[in-house]
């Protein structure tokens, strides 16, 4: 089996703050390497479950969606709904989950913006669960600490 | 490359000092030019000078203009707030040249005199430790003085886009969208939701319109222990509404970790009190509230900005990644917080 690819990340990330960064003698360079690292190492911790998350995360607003149909008295939109959620992506690959993910955001935004008008606010509600639910799982600000170390 | 790259002296240290010379009419020399780190909105350097037989050296700061920059400012701006401020109650570094034009050394440049004091992280919050109570007075005193002060309208209304009371959160608003909508790399409800209901739910027209700083926080300003020794960074300045710059100071982003303390320096109850007193203004507090929605909104435009920077290779300095990532999600946090608020009212 080969090496984890976060776990190389991190380590090839460690090198260059501990190896790399003390040869050079600009303090700008150095500061802007060591900030390179850092980001390595952000973005290895999340490599691991974001394809996870935007599974998930697809299948929650497709599911609000579906659920908002009986409240859309707007037959466009109504229309339009039914057509993505009839769309399904079978491919698990990140960017077809991706692609999928920004397709379904734009309708739930499309949906909030109605629920807006007419003040259909348990459903409104239920949208914000989910957006709560999607930024929880994604979030990296709590890393923060461990960038100024 | 861009232009303003290419155009970089090969020996921008001797060229300065050739340059300042012509000027000042003196004879320097450069001993050392340093890049300061952080900041992606100009180059800042650090330059030691030294004049012909003198014996002390002198320390000046050099901000070029860089084409792809985090946020995209006339370097005209910041001259013409730093001239504002000179000699007045709000510490600014003295001017000592401005070229508005790439002619000489290839870009736009600020050349001040360096103030004494340290610019710190705003994502420290002990870096002020044990200074707090002095250094927040005089942070929203400053705020307090920088919103009284009456602004000369022959000399900024040239620069300066000059809005009326009633509209000045409308031209902000859809200058930051506009960006979002130019810069966005997908679509994100939490944002979409809140520029929203900032267009639904306007606040109250501004008691005046001042200069308003941009980005007046935590890490914009020198200390020297215990004293605010400069405001820096005016190149987001503009007219505008005071309550602006109040709210995008107050912002949660700035004190992430210990959010009773805005700026990581005194309390918000505290600061207000002393930017009241100072200003002369009243707060409304509907108002300040859609303001600080704005601030993270706007925020959200300049992390959104930063990140289309760095995957389009047009500008790799990390601290456009950072930005991307860690204020990013930390703003579209405050925006959740803020709108569940709203939702559950």
């Amino acid at each position: 089996m080969k090496p984890d690819i976060n776990q190389s990340l991190m380590i090839l990330a460690q090198e260059l703050i501990q190896r790399f960064s003390p040869l050079l003698h600009e303090e700008y360079e150095q500061s802007r390497l060591n900030s390179l690292a850092a980001l390595i190492i952000l973005g290895s911790i999340n490599l691991d479950k974001e394809i996870a998350n935007l599974s998930d995360h697809n299948k929650l607003i497709e599911k609000w969606l579906s659920k908002s149909l009986v409240q859309i008295h707007d037959s466009e939109l109504k229309e339009e709904l039914v057509k993505v959620l009839s769309s399904g992506e079978d491919s698990i690959t990140h960017a077809a989950l991706d692609s999928r993910n920004q397709l379904l955001k734009k309708n739930l935004v499309r949906v909030q913006a109605y629920f807006e008008d007419i003040k259909e606010k348990d459903s409104l509600i239920e949208s914000w669960e989910i957006l709560r639910k999607i930024h929880n799982d994604s979030k990296i600000n709590h890393l923060l600490p461990m960038l100024k170390e | 490359m861009n232009q303003i790259k290419e155009n970089m002296p090969q020996n921008l240290g001797v060229e300065f000092a050739e340059y300042l010379s012509r000027k000042l009419n003196k004879k320097f020399e450069c001993q050392e030019i340093r890049r300061i780190f952080g900041g992606a909105s100009r180059e800042t350097y650090r330059v030691r000078l030294i004049e012909k037989n003198k014996r002390d050296s002198v320390n000046v700061i050099y901000r070029r203009s860089q084409k792809n920059s985090l946020i995209e400012t006339k370097q005209e701006t910041e001259y013409l707030a730093y001239s504002l401020f000179q000699g007045t109650g709000v510490p600014v570094p003295k001017l000592i040249s401005f070229e508005g034009s790439s002619q000489s050394l290839g870009a736009p440049f600020l050349v001040m005199e360096e103030l004494e004091g340290e610019a710190a992280s705003p994502f420290d919050s002990d870096v002020y430790k044990p200074f707090e109570e002095e250094i927040g007075k005089q942070f929203w005193t400053i705020l307090g003085k920088i919103a009284s002060l009456e602004v000369p309208k022959n000399r900024l209304t040239k620069s300066f886009k000059n809005p009326s009371n009633d509209t000045t959160w409308k031209n902000e608003l859809d200058y930051w969208v506009g960006v979002i909508r130019n810069d966005s790399l997908g679509i994100e409800p939490i944002l979409e939701a809140a520029i929203r209901w900032l267009y639904r739910c306007p606040p109250k027209q501004a008691e005046k319109i001042c200069l308003v700083h941009g980005d007046y926080r935590n890490g914009n300003f020198l200390v020297k222990k215990n004293k605010i020794t400069g405001i820096l960074d005016w190149e987001m300045a503009h007219l505008g509404d005071p309550l602006e710059d109040l709210a995008w100071a107050l912002s949660p982003i700035w004190c992430w970790e210990l959010l009773s303390r805005p700026a990581y320096l005194i309390s918000r109850e505290k600061g207000l009190a002393i930017w009241k007193k100072e200003s002369g203004l009243r707060i409304d507090e509907t108002s300040l509230n859609w303001w600080e929605l704005f601030a993270c909104v706007k925020g959200l435009a300049i992390w959104i900005s930063a990140g289309n920077e760095f995957i389009s290779s047009r500008n790799t300095d990390p601290v456009n990644l950072f930005s991307a990532w860690i204020p990013g999600d930390i703003h579209k946090e405050v925006i959740l917080d803020k709108m569940e608020a709203l939702i559950y009212l």
